[in-house]
């Protein structure tokens, strides 16, 4: 037998093989379709302090080789997710992370206080691409001073596995990914999205919505290589 | 109901007039208990620049011939494309999502829909039926040449209403 486990700062999985957050939803959704005591692990979708409507539609738009899609981290709270999700997932038998995310600092601190005391979520991962309503809606990940904050307070009150997902609309992404590591991170995922447009080249205009909108598809690969 | 991902073959696909067309699929597998309201997700193939699966209601069902049928309306390059596959090509679904509608045993009910909306009411119709229930069924389209599929949701109801533009 094949040793697949791999060690994340300390946080064994048995296997390299999770899920992204936001590709699957609370885990519960894929029962039908993979044995979710396969995985390594499976990282929960976007959840934020207080319930979330997300965007207006549309939010989501097709292009030749991915979609674009502006959802807006629509969720029901963490507190929905400590009562009504976590006790139908806790059994499985394998890593189970929440993605974080917040308008402040407060928030993202109060969430991960309320996460810290469940027992089988071993890891959150904080989204560091939401909007500093504090400073004028620039992304706390987009600079090192936000993305400082947020991971040293974070850090404060959340003791278990610390990953941070990395925004890659930065001019440099390095110095971006030190200052989260020197505040205490102990892993980094990356990318979250790419930020796109469509443009319809017969109307010579953008596609029909185009709020914040961030590109997922096949050419991400060219991106990245 | 557990959902499945599976390989369906196309056993016919009809043009119904320029706007609607049904295709009858076969799925490789038994077909999963699926209540009426419910749908699937169909993957377009052989097209490059359509990523997404496509939604449709599913329409009726054969639970005998392991077959399902989709009425669809032609309202972009999605549907486009699904609108000239040949029989005998495979199509992959995602199915039953939904929760489907509430069944009532031996009550009258109306069923209501227009255009494409008519779509998952001729399964309703069937189970509704099938359940002791006296159904009255409305259908609305823009115009006449819009009106499809009368005499399927026929078998299921003395009355049928039309209500068109013109």
């Amino acid at each position: 037998m094949v040793n697949l486990s791999v060690n994340i700062n300390g946080l064994i999985l048995k296997n390299p093989v999770t899920t992204a957050s936001g590709t699957f939803g609370y885990g519960q959704e894929f029962i039908d379709f993979i044995d979710l005591n396969l995985l390594g692990g499976f990282i929960v979708k976007g959840t934020t302090l207080l319930p979330r409507e997300g965007n207006p539609y549309p939010r989501m738009a097709e292009t030749p080789s991915g979609m674009l899609n502006a959802v807006g981290l629509q969720n029901k709270g963490v507190d929905y997710f400590i009562t009504n999700i976590y006790p139908y997932i806790k059994n499985y038998d394998t890593h189970i992370w929440v993605n974080i995310s917040g308008s402040t600092v407060e928030e993202y601190v109060a969430i991960a206080e309320k996460l810290s005391s469940l027992e089988k979520i071993t890891a959150i991962e904080v989204n560091v691409s939401c909007p500093n309503v504090k400073e004028g809606g620039m992304a706390f990940g987009t600079s090192c001073p936000g993305i400082k904050a947020v991971v040293s307070a974070v850090r404060k009150v959340y003791p278990k596995t610390l990953i941070v997902k990395l925004s890659p609309n930065v001019t440099d992404i390095v110095e971006i990914a030190k200052a989260a590591v020197d505040e205490g991170a102990d892993a980094l995922s990356l990318i979250n999205t790419l930020l796109g447009m469509a443009i319809d080249i017969k109307k010579r205009k953008p596609g029909s919505f185009n709020n914040n909108r961030r590109f997922i598809g096949a050419c991400y690969k060219t991106y990245c290589s | 109901m557990p959902k499945q991902i599976v390989n369906a073959q196309i056993l016919n696909n009809i043009r119904l007039n320029d706007k609607y067309f049904v295709i009858k699929i076969q799925p490789k597998f038994p077909l999963e208990k699926i209540y009426a309201g419910q749908f699937l997700q169909l993957e377009i193939p052989d097209v490059k620049d359509i990523f997404l699966r496509r939604p449709f209601s599913i329409h009726d069902v054969d639970f005998q011939n392991n077959t399902i049928d989709i009425l669809i309306q032609i309202v972009g390059k999605g549907t486009y494309a699904l609108s000239n596959l040949k029989t005998g090509k495979n199509v992959n679904i995602i199915y039953p999502l939904g929760k489907g509608y509430t069944y009532t045993t031996n009550s009258r009910v109306l069923l209501v829909g227009g255009g494409c909306g008519i779509a998952p009411l001729l399964f309703l119709a069937k189970e509704l039926k099938s359940r002791g229930n006296i159904l009255d069924i409305i259908l609305g389209f823009r115009t006449k040449q819009d009106v499809i599929e009368e005499e399927y949701y026929k078998l299921y109801t003395k009355y049928i209403h039309h209500n068109r533009r013109r």
